[in-house]
């Protein structure tokens, strides 16, 4: 069994399921390797050592040798997941990445944890709020976020399975009400596959991550104002699953995006992007505006960034008033 | 891809099992000669030549005597791995799998630095026979550590049945992830692991000396916990003794192995021995063509 308690606080969320998650998978499949630098306690991963000490290595602190080195193990025929803070992975070993894992698009899965700006007592060092827009510049690599834990321990299983490189965002655990189910009993997380969790016609909402849950809580508001909101889940950021999204989009003609990220790039960036050349509407992005983070109280993180229902709800209705 | 270029150098070695000290010595002349062919034919006229020269008669022992592979199966499970972390001098290697019968020679002279070519400035993973893309110095080391840990792990309790090789320039020895990859290795006793050293001594602007001195680079190895050899680079059968030692589990067990060759950069080309900073990517026109071919001894081909 995974520790309750990580460093004072009590293990539950994203990171309690990536611990049982990589113990689940080490049993199936014994190729599997897991590629630590030393934040290992945090991300709650020290388990998959504790059982299969052969198949766990920490380079000490050294992102970028990390990730090379899982370029070298890859190659001999493992497969090797290298959970990571996502702000140390992506920016101190953004070359290793781009030339190690997606040029030589080799099977490496990588495991931002700790994403967004949802770290409260680290600060703007830690917090990764352009991640997505590193990885989304990089050619082969696919990008998942998902909605909820289910949803998380399902993408963990199927990016072992697909054979290319990976990186999977999620954020350290345990926001409400992002703790709570939020994809349906019957949902099953595909590769590449938005998924539409509530229908309307009005407006689209598109959210990936933690946003999700954010976007399902401003629909049920919005509903009170008569406004009739489809709400997608956006887990697959790269590549984008243009046909539930265009669908969407075609039948709502107005879109808000909302993600735990830097506006600059991210999955919003995405589907802005893919929008202006195939269907232009009047969008808006929630996330982070351009700024750098800070070490609070996770309540008032959430607020003076931005990550909350009431952004996602006043965005709609400036789209909605603008007619 | 349709070849426009026609080299006509002759052949001056020919692949054989068992190759003696000459027979290494006629390779590295011609991996010399045709880098410099590749130079004169490359898309951009150029290469860089001063590291490629410097690291001639190690590939040649290499490809020529000590790499166990099939360039028919490039990909076979029980290869050497072989990885070039001084990527820049991605050329040399070219010549050396095309002597080893790889692809066909016709490619050097046709898809080095050209649209569509197969021959990237520094190699890619789309070319069989590569272990590792690099170019980006400093990741080599790591890749090599990856490969020498995952094969330990693969034949557990055993010795592995193959070598991981990584070519390092010095220059890429002041970069912080190589050191990172040197203590890794020794903490993790990858006895399996072989790092050769370019010493050329001369980083890309000036000497090492001036720039970042290296030195006491053999105690610096050792005191990292490495097996090391310091040997001169350009002789074959130096080369080839060291490799040879470095390979024996028995020489030393859980330890990594270090061969630093003293080289020289450009060599023997007089003209860019004695102006290394400014070969150390270079253009070569047509007088520059003809004056290394006199200096290598061969005749100049029409």
């Amino acid at each position: 069994m995974c520790a309750k308690m990580i460093y004072g606080c009590s293990l539950k969320g994203m990171r309690a399921t990536l611990g049982e998650t990589l113990l689940e998978i080490g049993k199936e499949n014994e190729k599997v390797i897991v590629i630590d630098c030393e934040t290992g306690t945090a991300t709650n991963i020290l388990e998959f050592r504790n059982t299969f000490p052969e198949r766990f290595v920490t380079m000490g602190v050294a992102e970028q040798n990390g990730i090379s080195f899982a370029f070298g193990v890859a190659r001999i025929g493992y497969i090797p997941i290298v959970p990571l803070f996502s702000s140390f992975m992506t920016r101190r070993a953004c070359d290793q990445i781009f030339i190690q894992v997606g040029y030589a698009n080799e099977n490496i899965k990588m495991i931002g944890c700790y994403s967004g700006v949802t770290t409260p007592n680290t600060g703007a060092t830690h917090q990764s709020i352009n991640d997505v827009s590193i990885m989304r510049s990089i050619p082969n690599i696919l990008i998942i976020e998902t909605a909820d834990e289910i949803e998380l321990k399902q993408a963990l299983k199927k990016i072992v399975e697909y054979k290319g490189p990976v990186y999977l965002r999620m954020i350290r655990g345990d926001i409400s009400p992002y703790d709570q189910r939020i994809v349906p009993e019957n949902h099953e997380f595909e590769i590449g596959k938005a998924s539409v969790l509530r229908k309307g016609k009005d407006i689209s909402l598109i959210g990936s991550g933690l946003m999700v849950s954010r976007c399902m809580e401003a629909a049920e508001r919005l509903k009170e104002k008569d406004i009739n909101v489809e709400v997608i889940n956006c887990s697959t950021i790269k590549p984008l699953d243009k046909d539930t999204i265009l669908k969407s989009i075609k039948k709502t003609k107005r879109v808000v995006t909302a993600e735990n990220h830097t506006v600059i790039g991210g999955m919003g960036s995405a589907i802005a992007e893919m929008l202006i050349e195939e269907y232009p509407v009047p969008l808006k992005m929630v996330g982070i505006k351009d700024k750098f983070g800070e070490s609070a109280e996770l309540k008032d993180l959430l607020i003076k960034y931005g990550l909350t229902s009431d952004e996602v709800v006043k965005a709609s209705l400036e789209i909605i008033n603008k007619k | 891809m349709k070849y426009v270029n026609k080299s006509n150098v002759p052949i001056i070695s020919e692949y054989k099992e068992n190759m003696t000290e000459k027979d290494l010595k006629d390779l590295a002349l011609q991996l010399r000669r045709d880098v410099i062919e590749l130079t004169k034919y490359s898309g951009t006229n150029s290469s860089h030549l001063g590291g490629e020269l410097s690291l001639a008669d190690i590939m040649a022992v290499f490809y020529g005597k000590i790499l166990k592979l099939d360039p028919k199966k490039p990909n076979w499970g029980k290869r050497d791995r072989f990885i070039l972390s001084k990527g820049h001098c991605s050329g040399l290697q070219y010549t050396a799998m095309a002597w080893r019968g790889f692809f066909e020679r016709g490619k050097l002279w046709n898809e080095f630095n050209r649209i569509d070519g197969k021959l990237e400035e520094h190699a890619n993973m789309e070319l069989e026979g590569i272990d590792a893309p690099t170019g980006s110095l400093g990741m080599g080391l790591s890749n090599g550590c990856g490969m020498a840990w995952g094969a330990k792990l693969k034949y557990k309790h055993k010795i592995p049945p193959y070598s991981v090789y990584t070519i390092l320039g010095d220059g890429e020895c002041t970069e912080g992830q190589t050191w990172e990859s040197i203590m890794f290795a020794s903490q993790h006793k990858l006895d399996n692991l072989i790092a050769i050293v370019d010493y050329n001594k001369y980083i890309i602007s000036a000497s090492i000396y001036e720039i970042m001195d290296l030195e006491p680079f053999f105690d610096k190895w050792e005191a990292f916990g490495w097996y090391t050899q310091r040997i001169n680079g350009h002789d074959v059968t130096q080369i080839s003794n060291a490799i040879e030692k470095a390979k024996k589990y028995e020489t030393a067990p859980g330890k990594p192995r270090v061969i630093i060759a003293d080289t020289i950069k450009g060599y023997p080309i007089s003209f860019m021995m004695e102006d290394a900073i400014n070969w150390h990517a270079g253009h070569l026109d047509e007088r520059l063509y003809k004056k290394c071919m006199k200096e290598l001894g061969l005749c100049v081909q029409k």
